[in-house]
């Protein structure tokens, strides 16, 4: 019988640390759930622990690598349960998440939204990055969409259902990193009813030991503006149909400041220049609402 | 009044205190400190909780009802509090109206109290009663001595070592006087999870050391604005829990055994001194022996590396610790230096820690008060002092690089930080290496914590020989790519550090050098500038460096930076 929920983690290197996901998913009180883990091309030293997992409920699905966006969409394909999440495998989910999740998903919505923690490098605690968006989509609930776009792009804040993904077809853009934007946008974007969570359903962990994607300083930061494009382009006519394409193009601009922030000094100049080039290739709408002060 | 208790999945409605203290100071740990926590954590599906000071139950309430196969001892001896706790406590929370004490508290027959306990009774009957007294207005304070204007309260008080028959799995502690004496009532407890507050200074070791059993995750920072507290997550890393400092060591007899025995004063068995002899011809190695062989706690090995630098690496990589320092054998560091400034570090899981530094007069021995701080580091009026252990400490910004004389020594970094980022000093550098380190180990914290009460004391060394001294060039140039790689917002700090280096290097360089690092420095000031926004140049250099500029106006920026990437000229300026 299917599951209610798949979790799905794309490991790679990640070694013994995917046991802080899996040991988490292991955990959580609400048991009707499947572990889809993505072996996406993973390393001996990650296959080693893959091997030592005899839980029933878990299934590895081993694949050649090709990143995150593949690994995920791999796991959309496969997932039997009702309701879908995503889980980075260094990171992990409170053991109350899924309870909360199976709560929310009482009313049948498309998309559930969920506020998370995380844990710094230094081993403090507070509230993810977000947190001040979802307090102000308690506070005015009819503004939900509108600040949902605002929110993290982060693929652990988001359930989605079975449905919703076989009615929208949404997926990951497949060969790009930097890739939870296109998703998060479309999820909103489409959803037709959207839950939220009132308790941190996830936790980002950051650590010193580890590189994460989203520290890079090198050219993978040119594929957020590849990202940005896809999204653009592709939810163009439901953005300005629904009149979201304000809050959608700040999503973006807020994304792309980020990442150029982060490149290298050298490694601007070539952002600002690509950026420069998307503009003008862009779906004509967005060029003008860019334009505009 | 009623409460809503949210953090730990369901809400939880629970009787509070009309106080609002009492009320909003509990809710804010809840939110804060318990319910980030533990959603960091996987708990077995069972086991045994103690929470001490439990108060009207913010931290039970919401954890019995999510992890309904755990129990709960929950200790409050605040009547006010106690009332509501009863009031609230569902099955799996046995509410008890108990102070835990120390040794002077231990009752007529502790088996019988053990007993009690492990049968899941109130053991209050079989206990010593004290007075305590509750602060006038700070309704949530107790404490045995009198308090001037505060109720006196008789409670039952149980001894703290007691505790252990119960074999916890997770304690919540708020013992703002017994928080110390717990955490070692349970040295011998497989406890896997630590939480709550303190407002005492605790060692690191004394709740968290992998050599006591159970887990051990940890979150218990210290009250206040925050910046120590007891932290610890057991997760697989390469390094084991310690501090390793390397002491490169060439014809170092005079000194070594003061250093040494400076870098041991008052550490612990996770503290180890590496003695790296480089080919010391003088009684160097006889002294180490002499002096520390039957201390575990120090090792001598040989290296006969082409540079300090690669010494230094060397040492590293024959390192387990989780935190290293590199200390010159000429130094001097001060009362506790390293044995706090690696429980600082513990404390903080920062980067990078340091101490004051002052520099050592030829007759200073070592062992002394603190100086005054020489070290230059940012301390604003603002910064705020915190109380750490018997010391003081602050966080500071890395503003202020001194050129040369990096100072390197008074620093402890993490180990996983050093590796992951690929900082390690450049092995082709016969001098400044220790400066390329320092610009390239600063430029990764906002922050760092400076422990106060102690200080480094840095003996005045020789500069290095003019075809060693050139390399400063080299070593700017490394930092400068980093930056220029990593996207350092700040450069200001490093431009000042280039200007007053090269002027001081071409200060003392023979006039027959002069020339050559003159042009050498010019040439990558203005390739630099021409890559990044920069300062005027400074006067030595300065009419070089426009004549160059002017040559490469119409090329970009990343032909500038190609350049710099690309050549090797500053290795040996000509």
């Amino acid at each position: 019988m299917a599951a209610f929920l798949t979790s799905i983690i794309p490991v790679f290197d990640e070694g013994p640390l995917l046991l802080t996901s899996v040991t988490s998913i292991l955990g959580q009180s609400f048991k009707d759930f499947e572990l889809l883990i993505i072996a996406d091309g993973a390393t001996p030293r990650t296959l080693a622990v893959l091997e030592t997992l005899t839980d029933p409920r878990i299934r590895i699905i081993h694949q050649a690598n090709a990143g995150l966006s593949t690994a995920r969409n791999r796991g959309m394909a496969e997932a039997k349960g009702a309701w879908i999440t995503f889980l980075d495998a260094d990171d992990s989910r409170p053991p109350w998440a899924f309870a909360e999740i199976a709560r929310a998903a009482e009313t049948a919505p498309d998309l559930i939204l969920c506020p998370g923690v995380v844990r710094e490098e230094r081993g403090t605690f507070k509230p993810f990055f977000d947190q001040e968006t979802f307090e102000a989509i308690a506070a005015v609930p009819q503004d939900l969409r509108r600040l949902a776009l605002a929110l993290q792009p982060q693929s652990a804040n988001k359930v989605v259902s079975r449905q919703f993904l076989d009615r929208t077809g949404l997926r990951f853009p497949d060969g790009l990193f930097f890739e939870d934007l296109l998703f998060h946008l479309g999820a909103v974007l489409q959803a037709d009813s959207i839950a939220v969570l009132e308790v941190p359903a996830f936790c980002y962990i950051r650590r010193f030991q580890r590189a994460q994607i989203t520290s890079t300083s090198g050219r993978l930061r040119l594929d957020s503006i590849a990202v940005v494009r896809l999204a653009l382009d592709h939810f163009a006519d439901l953005a300005f149909a629904k009149g979201l394409a304000e809050p959608v193009l700040n999503a973006c601009q807020t994304f792309l400041a980020w990442n150029e922030s982060r490149c290298g000094h050298m490694q601007r100049a070539e952002f600002r220049l690509a950026l420069a080039t998307m503009k003008r290739l862009v779906d004509p709408r967005w060029q003008a609402l860019w334009e505009t002060p | 009044m009623k409460v809503t208790l949210r953090g730990l999945g369901l809400p939880v409605e629970a009787f509070a205190p009309a106080k609002a203290f009492l009320r909003e100071d509990s809710l804010w740990r809840l939110r804060t400190h318990y319910g980030p926590a533990l959603a960091a954590r996987t708990l077995a599906p069972s086991g045994l909780a103690l929470d001490v000071g439990a108060g009207f139950g913010a931290f039970a309430l919401p954890f019995a009802r999510t992890f309904p196969g755990w129990r709960v001892l929950a200790f409050e001896p605040d009547p006010e509090c106690f009332a509501d706790l009863v009031r609230n406590a569902p099955d799996n929370v046995l509410p008890l109206p108990i102070a835990v004490g120390g040794s002077d508290d231990a009752p007529e027959d502790p088996e019988a109290v053990r007993a009690c306990l492990l049968r899941g009774e109130d053991p209050t009957a079989l206990l010593p009663r004290r007075t305590f007294y509750r602060h006038a207005t700070d309704h949530g304070y107790m404490q045995r001595e009198p308090l001037e204007g505060g109720l006196a309260l008789d409670c039952p008080v149980l001894a703290a070592d007691l505790l252990d028959v119960l074999q916890p799995n997770l304690l919540k502690l708020i013992a703002p006087q017994t928080d110390a004496l717990i955490l070692q009532a349970l040295a011998h407890v497989p406890l896997d999870h630590i939480l709550g507050e303190s407002w005492n200074p605790l060692r690191w070791a004394d709740a968290c050391h992998p050599s006591l059993p159970g887990r051990r995750e940890t979150w218990v920072p210290l009250a206040g604005p925050g910046l120590t507290g007891l932290r610890h997550v057991p997760e697989p890393s390469d390094y084991r829990p310690g501090l390793d400092v390397i002491v490169p060591m060439l014809n170092a007899q005079e000194m070594i055994i003061e250093c040494v025995g400076g870098v041991l004063w008052g550490a612990d068995d996770d503290t180890r001194v590496t003695v790296i002899d480089r080919g010391s011809t003088d009684q160097s190695c006889a002294c180490i022996d002499y002096a520390f062989a039957h201390d575990p706690r120090v090792r001598l090995l040989r290296h006969d590396g082409p540079t300090l630098a690669s010494t230094r690496n060397w040492g590293r990589l024959h390192s387990d610790r989780s935190h290293i320092a590199f200390v010159d054998p000429s130094d001097l560091p001060g009362r506790l230096l390293f044995a706090r400034a690696f429980e600082l570090a513990m404390q903080t899981g920062a980067e990078i820690v340091q101490a004051p530094c002052h520099l050592a007069t030829p007759h200073e021995t070592g062992f002394h008060e603190t100086p005054d701080d020489q070290s230059g580091h940012d301390l604003s009026p603002e910064a705020h002092r915190h109380a750490f252990l018997e010391m003081t400490c602050h966080l500071a910004r890395p503003t202020g690089l001194p050129a040369l004389a990096p100072r390197i020594g008074r620093r402890v970094y993490r180990r996983d930080v050093l590796d992951r980022r690929g900082i390690w000093f450049p092995e082709h550098l016969a001098a400044h290496d220790d400066l390329a380190f320092q610009l390239m180990t600063l430029h990764q914290v906002l922050d760092l914590p400076v422990l106060e009460g102690t200080s480094y004391g840095i003996r005045a060394r020789p500069a290095p020989p003019p075809e060693a001294d050139v390399q400063v060039l080299e070593a700017l140039r490394l930092a400068l790519l980093r930056g220029l790689d990593e996207g350092w917002p700040d450069l200001a700090d490093l431009w000042s550090c280039m200007a007053r280096t090269i002027t001081q290097v071409a200060g003392r360089l023979p006039p027959e050098r002069k020339p050559g690092f003159v042009t050498a420095a010019a040439e990558l000031w203005a390739l630099a500038a021409r890559a990044l926004p920069a300062p005027g140049a400074p006067p030595v250099i300065a009419p070089r460096v426009a004549e160059l500029e002017a040559r490469l106006a119409d090329l970009p920026p990343s032909a500038a930076c190609l350049h710099l990437q690309a050549s090797g000229t500053w290795l040996r300026a000509r």
